[in-house]
């Protein structure tokens, strides 16, 4: 279970950030001032951060030079779109930059690959039962490869990364064919069915009435 | 053509003219006085030849007739003395010639032979006397003819003088002039040149400063150290651009307050949605929890009651800003009874304690904008106070004519160097403090907008940890 300290100083947001966390399946903690995640910092080494700018006691660049020291990536979260705000926070070397308001499949997304690219996150993922190897694409189920397609593997991937949230059929297609919706919403239909039938998961991916999937993992 | 140029220009063609003019009309002057004199000269002297022949003539002849002796005819006589009586004058220039009644020439010795007509011939009268000026080549003869009478039969006398003298004497002025003008111009046009671009190097200097500011450096200022005109219109130049960089800096500052409110806005705005969307986001998509589904709806709420009072001070701010108030008279200590009515609950609340001092007075006023300014005054000084603290609330009339309210409070003030910000829209002075009592940072703001409405003056009085005073003075003298 990866790390992540999550400093915002706006408590509804934090625990918002924190609930979507928990429910991917990451460990939290939260520090509502620059003061308190030096605190928490001494007894907890986060896998990444996320770091609101505007704290409080300080502006939450000053707390980035001390991530950038022991290597931990840090995700900024501020309402200031200006691009200037931007090019500075990634200048300082802030690893991905998020806008509020953002949404949770966003935030989480972000969050994965900057795990992925600092080699944070294990290529290899153990997921109910299946065996998922990241770096060769591969699905294995009691040590045989599931045969998979590419669109396939991605909606699962999805599903597992979003696990006990449902997922709206137009942002399924958003993300994995990388389409706004227009009205053709059978694909999707169509790539569950097969994923259901070929792991087995009829009964863990749930359809949810009029809006789309969920896959449900008993904790 | 630059102005400086054309004085250059105008001045110097000016000059020119006249000067030459008046040298011209100074040389030809010159001449024509010596013509008339050398004219008198010539007539006084034909007068003088021909006064000295007839003496002597008849001396002559009265000596033959007492001797008896005829020795010469007039013709004779003159031929073989005429050209004696140029001796006394001056026999190189002079020369004469005398004429009969036959106008047979009786002796000559004039240089020049005079062909065509000879119109000072045509004296009649003794003593009357004709002159006229001719030219021959490079030189000028004056003419001048009488009548000579000898022994009774009419002779004509014609004395010549050489004017050629001063017609060279003018020319030579005229050659002379022309060199002086030549070096005259030269120096002059120098002079000028350099005087008249020294002169107008003020005015250079200020193009360029005006050029200077109008291409956006309103810092500028004109450096013209003089006490004519040029220095006046400078100094003057400098206050239009004093005025202009002042009105430029209240643009700007203006502009970076819009800026920043427009940056507070966005984050007070943002904040609470990112809220509201996500938690419904997670309650329509997340498996059922009990605990985060209450955990939800509460700050879908509350993050929602925080968008409306958002929604509401602005509006309130943006109809301050455009409306005149409706004033009428109220009683004051009723008005602030009724404030103070209203924030009962969160004093209570705050276990905050509340005393208050009102001197009566009737003012006109926009009632409910004065029980907002008093509810937020009032709300502010909660938010600052600890429990058991207590607000003071004064009211009282000064000596010149003001009202003033007072509210007091014992909490933990602002910093003496946010003073000056507290009253821009979205200014929170602890920032932590604030993200518990959930403001805006709007309240101060529209306190400001609704005293300036009433044309009277908010003023702050602070002790970092001992409470802060904050004083509406407000003009009473229309009661």
């Amino acid at each position: 279970m990866e790390k992540i300290i999550i400093i915002e100083d706006d408590p509804a947001i934090s625990d918002l950030i924190k609930l979507n966390l928990e429910l991917a399946g990451y460990d939290c903690r939260q520090a509502y001032s620059g003061q308190e995640a030096q605190c928490i910092l001494t007894d907890f080494s986060p896998d990444l951060v996320l770091l609101d700018i505007s704290l409080p006691d300080m502006e939450g660049y000053e707390l980035l030079d001390r991530f950038k020291n022991s290597e931990v990536p840090v995700i900024f979260l501020t309402a200031r779109s200006a691009l200037i705000d931007k090019v500075k926070g990634l200048k300082m070397g802030a690893d991905d930059y998020i806008v509020k308001p953002f949404e949770a499949m966003e935030l989480l997304a972000r969050i994965e690959a900057v795990l992925r690219r600092y080699g944070r996150k294990s290529d290899r993922m153990d997921f109910g039962g299946l065996e998922i190897d990241l770096e060769e694409r591969t699905v294995k189920r009691d040590g045989f490869i599931v045969d998979l397609t590419l669109k396939e593997y991605e909606l699962l991937l999805l599903l597992i990364h979003n696990r006990n949230k449902a997922l709206s059929r137009e942002k399924i297609l958003e993300h994995v064919w990388d389409y706004e919706y227009i009205g053709e919403t059978r694909t999707v239909d169509i790539h569950i069915q097969k994923i259901r039938k070929k792991l087995g998961w009829e009964d863990r991916i749930k359809t949810v009435y009029k809006f789309g999937y969920r896959l449900e993992v008993l904790s | 053509m630059k102005l400086w140029l054309k004085v250059f220009w105008c001045t110097f063609l000016l000059f020119e003219v006249l000067f030459n003019a008046a040298s011209f009309y100074l040389i030809q002057h010159n001449f024509n006085h010596n013509q008339v004199r050398e004219v008198d000269r010539g007539l006084s002297e034909q007068h003088i030849i021909t006064a000295q022949i007839e003496t002597d003539w008849s001396y002559i002849n009265n000596l033959n007739q007492l001797l008896n002796t005829t020795k010469e005819g007039v013709d004779e006589f003159l031929q073989h003395n005429a050209s004696k009586y140029l001796k006394s004058f001056d026999p190189g220039n002079a020369s004469i010639e005398i004429k009969n009644n036959r106008n047979q020439t009786v002796f000559t010795n004039l240089s020049e032979t005079v062909a065509g007509p000879r119109p000072e011939l045509e004296v009649e009268e003794p003593g009357d006397r004709k002159y006229i000026i001719r030219s021959f080549g490079h030189k000028s003869v004056l003419f001048v003819a009488g009548v000579l009478t000898l022994s009774g039969s009419d002779f004509k006398l014609t004395y010549s003088l050489d004017l050629t003298g001063i017609y060279e004497d003018k020319n030579a002025q005229i050659r002379n002039f022309i060199r002086i003008n030549i070096v005259i111009t030269v120096v002059l046009a120098a002079g000028l040149y350099g005087l008249i671009w020294f002169l107008t190097r003020s005015i250079r200097m200020l193009t360029r400063s005006a050029q200077t500011i109008a291409s956006g450096r309103y810092t500028h200022r004109v450096n013209v150290i003089s006490r004519d005109e040029i220095g006046l219109l400078a100094e003057q130049f400098n206050k239009m651009a004093e005025a202009i960089e002042e009105k430029v800096n209240a643009l700007e500052t203006t502009d970076r307050n819009k800026q920043r409110f427009i940056h507070y806005l966005t984050h007070e705005l943002k904040t609470p949605l990112t809220s509201i969307i996500g938690y419904a986001d997670l309650l329509r998509t997340a498996t059922f929890n009990e605990e985060v589904f209450y955990k939800s709806l509460h700050y879908i709420y509350s993050e929602g009651k925080r968008l409306e009072s958002l929604a509401f001070k602005l509006m309130d701010l943006i109809l301050f800003e455009n409306n005149e108030p409706r004033m009428t008279v109220w009683e004051m200590e009723t008005v602030l009874e009724e404030s103070v009515q209203t924030m009962r609950p969160q004093l209570e609340k705050a276990q905050v304690g509340l005393s208050m001092t009102v001197e009566a007075i009737r003012l006109p006023m926009e009632k409910d904008l004065i029980q907002i300014l008093c509810t937020n005054l009032i709300d502010n000084s909660i938010k600052a106070s600890n429990a058991g603290d207590r607000i003071r609330i004064r009211g009282y009339k000064t000596n010149d004519h003001q009202y003033v309210i007072e509210v007091q409070d014992e909490g933990i003030g602002i910093p003496e160097q946010d003073i000056p910000n507290v009253f821009e829209p979205f200014f929170k002075v602890d920032q932590a403090r604030s993200q518990t009592n959930r403001g805006a940072g709007l309240g101060l703001a529209i306190c400001a907008e609704i005293v300036r409405l009433h044309k009277g003056e908010l003023d702050i009085q602070n002790r970092l940890n001992e409470g802060t005073v904050v004083r509406i003075i407000l003009p009473g003298s229309y009661n």
